[in-house]
């Protein structure tokens, strides 16, 4: 179980690390997802539920931080944090390699989301190229990123339960 | 299989009332008005975070100023070599452009021509950058405590960067020219011809509304025209680097490649005092 200061405290940091950091870590106009690494994160360890939740409320202070429509990181992290926390029982949260392959399935599929939403809400998206030259180099990276940042995050989340726990 | 049906059915239940959460909160925020509510939790999060993200920010960028002392160093005889060769010839452009200045001034006064608009401008730091792929924006430690309002043109020495459009106390959001949502009013400098620059997700945005008979040639530099009452006239936006005529289209497709680089932005310029009401010669800056 979490308290949810610590767990806002992480997502907080998260928000400001991808708005100031992560922009300087673009490579071929893609970067990393920091926020939806946390949300698969939280998902395989604590389920749907919390996933969702985390999912929900990190793309909200992401929407609200700096994009210009709000809503469409909300919808797109929430599904995506939820169909990781259906995941919980079946990742073996110390190995690495589903984790990465979740990480790179879930990035498509939020990518996926928020490009529908964007494209109703009047965004212009180039279809015919999208996959390869957004989606498909974006979850490459974001999979390649969690290598590094998975573990880390795995770490502070099981530092943050067992500080919970004893309170 | 993971879940009982009893508990599958609460997850379900969160996941649905999540999602028309979500749902909500993005019609409302794409109904109501820059004065709506969401809107307003939008420029308060930006205010409440401005200060942290600057805060990264300086410690990112006094990190990277030192690294670039270091190879900085390496390079400067090299550089120094370079910027004499450089200097010379700017001398004799000087002359020859003062020359031109002077014919300039006397030809406008000859016709009776208002001297050249002047803005004033306030510089700016960036301290955030857009957090996906999608979309193109930036945070400035600037807001309306600093005398800014939406829509107020934002440039470098290199060109146009983009226009405000979120104004908190100390910090302000930035549309780039690059973003999707964005349309410039701009002109080809050589056929003087006026089109609209569409942000593209690619990095390149797309000039539209240009005849297929046009003569714009790939290399042409493109400007803002003035016409929409946002953005300036003249100021630089890019060069044309892509031509092309789709079969049945009337108009050419044309992409253009910025001036300015936007992965290395870091101090910008904004102009405070709109162009539909533009001071002239003269007037304090």
């Amino acid at each position: 179980m979490h308290t949810y200061l610590p767990s806002f405290l992480i997502l907080l940091g998260t928000v400001i690390f991808q708005t100031t950091i992560a922009p300087h870590l673009r490579i071929m106009g893609v970067q990393p997802d920091l926020i939806l690494i946390l949300t698969v994160t939280y998902a395989f360890i604590d389920g749907p539920v919390y996933g969702s939740a985390l999912g929900f409320f990190g793309g909200l202070l992401q929407d609200f931080i700096i994009a210009r429509n709000v809503g469409l990181n909300v919808i797109s992290k929430t599904i995506v944090g939820y169909i990781a926390g259906l995941l919980k029982e079946n990742v073996f949260i110390e190995s690495m390699f589903l984790p990465v392959v979740a990480i790179f399935l879930a990035s498509i599929v939020d990518q996926t989301i928020y490009l529908i939403l964007g494209f109703t809400f009047g965004y212009q998206i180039p279809f015919k190229n999208v996959f390869y030259r957004v989606i498909l180099p974006s979850a490459v990276y974001n999979s390649i990123f969690s290598f590094f940042i998975y573990p880390a995050y795995r770490r502070l989340i099981a530092y943050e339960s067992r500080y919970s726990l004893l309170k | 299989m993971y879940l009982h049906s009893g508990s599958r059915k609460k997850n379900n239940i969160t996941l649905g009332l999540l999602v028309i959460l979500s749902i909500f909160i993005l019609t409302i925020h794409f109904k109501e008005g820059p004065d709506g509510l969401l809107h307003r939790i939008q420029r308060v999060s930006i205010g409440i975070t401005a200060p942290l993200q600057a805060g990264v920010t300086k410690i990112i960028n006094s990190f990277s100023s030192n690294v670039n002392f270091i190879t900085d160093v390496f390079n400067l005889r090299e550089e120094n070599r370079k910027l004499k060769k450089e200097n010379e010839k700017l001398k004799h452009k000087f002359i020859f452009y003062k020359e031109i200045e002077n014919e300039n001034s006397r030809l406008r006064k000859l016709i009776g021509f208002e001297e050249r608009l002047k803005y004033r401008t306030l510089p700016a730091q960036i301290i955030g950058k857009s957090s996906n792929d999608w979309q193109s924006s930036i945070i400035i430690d600037k807001g309306y405590a600093d005398g800014l309002t939406k829509n107020m043109p934002v440039f470098t020495s290199d060109g146009l960067v983009g226009q405000i459009v979120q104004v908190a106390p100390n910090a302000s959001q930035v549309q780039l020219i690059l973003d999707q949502k964005s349309g410039v009013g701009v002109q080809i400098l050589s056929t003087g011809e006026t089109g609209v620059l569409q942000g593209q997700i690619n990095g390149f945005p797309e000039l539209e509304f240009i005849s297929k008979n046009s003569e714009v040639k790939v290399g042409d530099e493109i400007v803002t025209s003035g016409l929409g009452g946002v953005f300036p006239k003249g100021i630089l936006v890019g060069k044309v680097v892509s031509l092309r005529i789709d079969g049945y289209s009337l108009n050419k497709q044309i992409y253009v490649k910025p001036t300015v680089d936007f992965s290395k932005l870091g101090e910008i310029l904004i102009i405070t005092n709109p162009p539909l009401k533009p001071p002239f010669a003269g007037e304090e800056e």
